[in-house]
C-alpha cells in the first residue's frame, strides 16, 4: 500500500535550539514584575537546553538516545513528542507517537479506570470508536478485569502502571519513544511489556526512540546512536562507535590515552628532574611556588617538551621537562613518592618513584579513579644534565667524554643541538688527536697581528692554538688574501668530514675510498662537488651515511659532532679511558 | 518553529487534530461534571437548588429589608440576573486556573491548550442549564407565562460563552505568569457584582438622579448587556434594544480577539512557567 506521506523519514530535527530565559530571580507576582520593570533590573539570562542539533530518523529504524543527565537529551524528547515547542528550527514528525516516558498523562484519582481509560486515551488521539473496540484489550493487558469501576486513587501504583502501559501500546505505533527506566509492575509483567516493545520493535515499521543510561542495552538493542551533551550533538552514528566513546569519557586516569601513557612510561624513564617545592608532611603541592611561578612538570621528549595531563610541578634543571598538567577541578593532591612510599620532595636519587594523584571530593561523586600514579625510575643519565640516556646520542656523548674529546664545561651541559662552531671542531679534532700530533714547539698565542692568512681569525682569539695546531697539520688550509675562515659559522656535516679526512691525512692513517663508497647514500646531491672525496671517505669509514643519508649541506650538531667522532675513533688514539684508564 | 504531524491512515486515531481536540474537550468536560458531583448527596439537584435558595435569600432581604422591589417580578429578575451572572464568574474562575491546573498534563502530552479554558466555559454552561430549571420552578411558581422572546436566550447565551472564553483565555494565560491574577479576580469580580444590575434595577439610578456618565458606564458594562437580553428574554418578555445587541455583539467579539490574541502569544511559554 502506498503511503501518502512521501518521505522515508519519520523524524526530522532540523537545526533545533531550545532558549530558556532564566530569569536571574523568581519573578511570580505582578508587584514584583513592575518593580523590576522599573528599576531596570530585569535580566534574562539565556540558558541554550539544545544548541542547532540537527539529524533525522528513517522509518523502521531503531535509534538510542544517550547523554549525561542533564544533557538536553529529556528536552529533545519533549520537542519530538510535541510537549516543547523549539524556539529555533524545525522538527517534522510523521506518525503518531506513543511516547512510553509519560505514563498515565491526564490520569484523576477520583475517576474509575474505565473512565481514565477514555480520558488518557482522547489525550492520545485515539478515536472513541477505537477505545470502545479495545476497552476489554487493554483490561486484559493489565490484568485489571475486577477493578476496572474502581476509583483510580484505590490502586496501587503499579495498577495505575499498568493501566497506563497497556493504553499506550494497545495498538503498535508509527513512533515509539521508550525510556529504559520504565519499571511497570512485577517481573511477569515486566516480561510482557518487553515483550511487547520488542514485538513492536522487531515488526520494523516502528521507529524506536530508546532512551537509556545502560550503554550494554544500547547497543545491543539499537543500530544507531545519537550522543547529545550539553545541548548539543556530540556524536551520531554506530550505536557500538558511540558507546564506546560515551564510556571512555568517564575515564578518569589523568586523561593520558594508551597511547600517550607509553610516551610518558619510554621518556621519563631515566631523566632527572626535581621539584621545586612540596609540602613533605602531606605531600600537597601548592599551585604556585613562593615567587607566584606555577608548578609544572614536563615530559622529556627528544624533539622538545610535550604536554601530557598529569599533575603539577615544576621543572628544576637544564633542558629536560617533565610536564603533567591536570583538571584542577578535579585533583588536590599530588604526592612524589619514592619506592619505600615515602613522600619526597626531590626524584634525583636513582630508584623508582611514583607520582599519585587523589580526587578532590567534587570529582569524586562523578568520576572513579581507575590508575592513580605513574611509575618512573631515574638513572644517573650520564655525566651531561641535558642529555637523556633515552636520547639516540646518550652513548656517543657518553663515550666522547669518557675518551677526553670533549672540553671540559663546568656546567655539565652539552648543549646537544646546538651546532659545532668551526672554531670547536678544530679544537675538537685536536683532542681527537690526545696530544700526538703537537710536536713541541707551539706558535706563540695571544698576539693579534700574528699572521693567520684569515682575516676573520685574530691572533688573541681563544681558539686561536688549535687553528694555528689545524693549520700547520693541514687541516686548515694558509688562507691567503682576503681569504676568510668564518669560525663562528656552523660547520656543514660535509665540513666536517672534510676535517676528519685531512686529520687523517695528517696522521697517515688516510686511505682514499672506494669507487662506489657513495653508492648505498641517498641525498648525494647535498654534497657539494670540492667535498665529494671526503664524504665518500668519511662514508667508507662508517663515519657517516650509516643511515643511508648524509645530509652533507646540514649544520652539524654537536650531538652528531660527537657522534661522528666515535664513529671514526672509537678509541682513544692514547688509549686513556675517563672510565677505564684515566689520564694521570 | 512548527510541529506537522501528517494526517494517519490509522484506524485507531482520530483522523485529524479537530476531531482530537473535540474528543479531549468531551472527555474534559464529562470528566469535570462526573466529579462535580460524585461524592455529594444531593449530585445534580445541588445545581437546582442552589440558585433557588439564593433567590429566596436575596428576594426577602432585598424586598423587606432594603425596599428596593419596584421592580415587577422581582425574583424572577433577581434568578436570571443571579444564575446570568454566575455562569461568567465561574466560565472566567475556572478559565483563570485552568493552565496552572493542567500543567501535569501540558508537561506529559502535545494537547492544544485552549482546550482547558474553553473546556470549564462549556462546563460551566452545562452547569448553566441545571439552573435553569430554578428558573422554570420559579416561573411556575409566580405564574409567569413564557413567550416567544424566550427565542432571545440563544444568542446572549451564545455570546455570552464567546465572551467568556475571551476572558477566560486572557486570564489564564495571564494567570500562569502572574499567580496573584488569582486573588485579582475574585477581588474584580466582586466588584463588577455590584457595578452590575443583579439586585438592583437602572431606575435606581436614574430615579437617583445619577450623572449621565454614571449610567453610561453601567450601561457600557458587558455584563449589563448580557443579563438585559437574558431578562428581556425571560422576565420582561420583550426585544432587547439595539444598543444592547450591539453591544453584546461587540463585547463578544473584543473579548475573543483579545484572549486569543494574548494566547496565542504566550502559550509556547506555558510549559516552563506553569
Amino acid at each position: 500500500m502506498e503511503d501518502t506521506t512521501a518521505s522515508e523519514y519519520a523524524i526530522e530535527v532540523d537545526d533545533v535550539s531550545m532558549i530558556f530565559n532564566m530569569a536571574s530571580e523568581q519573578l511570580n507576582n505582578l508587584k514584583e514584575y513592575f518593580i523590576k520593570i522599573m528599576r531596570h533590573e530585569l535580566f534574562f539570562k539565556e540558558f541554550r537546553a539544545l544548541n542547532h542539533v540537527s539529524f533525522k530518523i528513517k522509518r523502521g529504524e531503531v535509534v538510542g538516545l544517550v547523554g549525561t543527565n542533564g544533557s538536553g537529551k529529556s528536552t529533545m524528547l519533549k520537542c519530538i513528542a510535541g510537549v516543547l515547542e523549539p524556539s529555533e528550527g524545525a522538527i517534522t514528525v510523521r506518525g503518531n507517537i506513543a511516547p512510553l516516558i509519560e505514563l498515565g498523562a491526564g490520569f484523576d484519582q477520583e475517576l474509575t479506570a474505565r473512565e481514565n481509560i477514555y480520558l488518557n486515551g482522547a489525550l492520545l488521539g485515539y478515536s472513541r470508536e477505537f477505545i470502545d473496540d479495545h476497552l476489554q484489550d487493554i483490561i486484559d493487558f493489565a490484568e485489571l478485569e475486577d477493578f476496572m469501576d474502581m476509583p483510580l486513587k484505590n490502586y496501587s501504583s503499579g495498577m495505575v502502571a499498568r493501566i497506563a502501559f497497556a493504553i499506550a501500546t494497545v495498538t503498535e505505533p508509527d513512533i515509539l519513544i521508550v525510556d529504559e527506566t520504565l519499571s511497570v509492575g512485577d517481573v511477569f509483567f515486566q516480561q510482557k511489556c518487553e515483550a511487547r516493545i520488542r514485538s513492536f520493535i522487531e515488526s520494523g515499521d516502528v521507529t524506536v526512540l530508546f532512551v537509556s543510561h545502560s550503554m550494554a542495552q544500547v547497543a545491543r538493542i539499537c543500530d544507531r546512536a545519537i550522543w547529545i551533551e550539553k545541548g548539543e550533538m556530540r556524536m551520531d552514528g554506530p550505536s557500538k562507535e558511540v558507546v564506546a566513546e560515551y564510556a571512555a569519557q568517564f575515564d578518569p586516569a589523568p586523561s593520558a590515552s594508551a597511547g600517550e601513557k607509553a610516551v610518558i612510561d619510554r621518556l621519563i624513564a631515566n631523566t632527572s628532574y626535581s621539584l621545586l617545592s612540596a609540602d613533605d608532611e602531606t605531600g600537597f603541592v601548592p599551585e604556585k611556588d613562593e615567587e607566584g611561578r606555577e608548578n609544572r612538570f614536563y615530559v622529556a621528549y627528544t624533539g622538545g617538551p610535550v604536554a601530557v595531563p598529569g599533575a603539577r610541578y615544576q621543572v628544576q634543571k637544564g633542558s629536560t621537562y617533565f610536564y603533567v598538567p591536570l583538571d584542577p577541578s578535579m585533583y588536590s593532591v599530588v604526592y612524589l613518592k619514592n619506592e619505600e612510599g615515602k613522600v619526597v620532595r626531590e626524584a634525583v636519587d636513582e630508584g623508582t618513584y611514583t607520582i599519585e594523584v587523589d580526587l578532590t571530593e567534587a570529582a569524586r561523586s562523578r568520576y572513579r579513579l581507575v590508575d592513580t600514579s605513574y611509575s618512573f625510575t631515574v638513572k644517573r643519565c650520564g655525566h651531561y644534565d641535558d642529555v637523556a640516556s633515552a636520547a639516540w646520542y646518550s652513548e656517543a656523548v657518553e663515550r666522547a667524554y669518557n675518551l677526553y674529546y670533549l672540553s671540559d664545561n663546568p656546567e655539565n651541559l652539552f648543549r646537544p643541538y646546538d651546532p659545532l662552531l668551526r672554531c670547536e671542531a678544530l679544537g675538537l679534532l685536536r683532542r681527537m688527536t690526545a696530544g700526538l700530533l703537537d710536536e713541541g714547539a707551539d706558535a706563540e698565542g695571544g698576539d693579534a697581528a700574528a699572521p693567520t692568512g684569515y682575516a676573520d681569525v685574530k691572533g688573541d682569539e681563544p681558539y686561536f692554538d688549535d687553528f694555528a695546531w689545524a693549520q700547520r697539520h693541514g687541516i686548515v688550509g694558509p688562507g691567503g688574501e682576503g681569504a676568510l675562515f668564518r669560525p663562528e659559522d656552523p660547520t656543514t656535516r660535509e665540513e666536517f668530514a672534510v676535517m676528519l679526512s685531512r686529520l687523517a691525512r695528517a696522521r697517515g692513517t688516510y686511505v682514499a675510498p672506494a669507487l662506489d663508497a657513495l653508492s648505498k647514500v641517498t641525498d648525494v646531491g647535498t654534497i657539494s662537488e670540492s667535498a665529494l672525496t671526503d664524504v665518500a671517505w668519511a662514508v667508507a669509514n662508517g663515519v657517516m651515511g650509516n643511515g643511508g643519508t648524509v645530509k652533507g649541506s646540514a649544520a652539524l650538531t654537536r650531538a652528531e659532532a660527537a657522534a661522528m667522532a666515535v664513529n671514526y675513533q672509537p678509541e682513544s688514539p692514547d688509549g686513556c679511558n675517563r672510565v677505564t684508564r684515566p689520564r694521570g | 518553529m512548527s510541529h506537522i504531524s501528517a494526517a494517519t491512515e490509522k484506524v485507531s486515531h482520530v483522523p485529524d487534530n479537530v476531531s482530537k481536540d473535540r474528543f479531549i474537550l468531551q472527555q474534559l468536560v464529562s470528566k469535570d461534571f462526573k466529579l462535580r458531583y460524585r461524592r455529594s448527596v444531593l449530585g445534580v439537584v445541588w445545581s437546582v437548588l442552589n440558585p433557588l435558595l439564593m433567590m429566596i435569600i436575596m428576594s426577602f432581604v432585598f424586598s423587606y429589608f432594603l425596599r428596593s422591589a419596584s421592580v415587577q417580578n422581582y425574583p424572577l429578575y433577581l434568578i436570571v440576573g443571579n444564575i446570568t451572572f454566575s455562569l461568567m464568574n465561574e466560565a472566567t474562575s475556572g478559565g483563570l486556573g485552568s493552565i496552572i491546573g493542567a500543567a501535569p498534563l501540558l508537561k506529559k502530552v502535545k494537547v492544544d491548550r485552549w482546550v482547558f479554558p474553553v473546556q470549564k466555559v462549556l462546563s460551566a454552561m452545562m452547569n448553566f442549564g441545571f439552573s435553569l430549571i430554578a428558573v422554570v420552578i420559579v416561573m411556575l411558581f409566580f405564574r409567569v407565562m413564557p413567550t416567544w422572546h424566550l427565542v432571545w436566550m440563544i444568542p446572549a447565551l451564545l455570546l455570552l460563552m464567546v465572551f467568556c472564553i475571551g476572558v477566560s483565555l486572557l486570564i489564564g494565560a495571564a494567570a500562569v505568569f502572574f499567580r496573584d491574577m488569582v486573588h485579582l479576580w475574585s477581588v474584580f469580580i466582586t466588584a463588577w457584582t455590584y457595578l452590575t444590575p443583579i439586585f438592583w434595577d437602572l431606575s435606581l439610578l436614574t430615579n437617583a438622579g445619577a450623572p449621565q456618565i454614571v449610567i453610561w458606564v453601567v450601561k457600557a458594562n458587558p455584563m449589563y448587556n448580557y443579563l438585559d437580553m437574558m431578562r428581556c428574554a425571560i422576565v420582561y418578555q420583550a426585544n432587547p434594544g439595539t444598543t444592547v445587541i450591539l453591544l453584546s455583539v461587540l463585547w463578544a467579539v473584543i473579548a475573543l480577539a483579545l484572549g486569543v490574541w494574548v494566547f496565542r502569544k504566550t502559550e509556547h511559554k506555558f510549559i516552563l512557567y506553569v
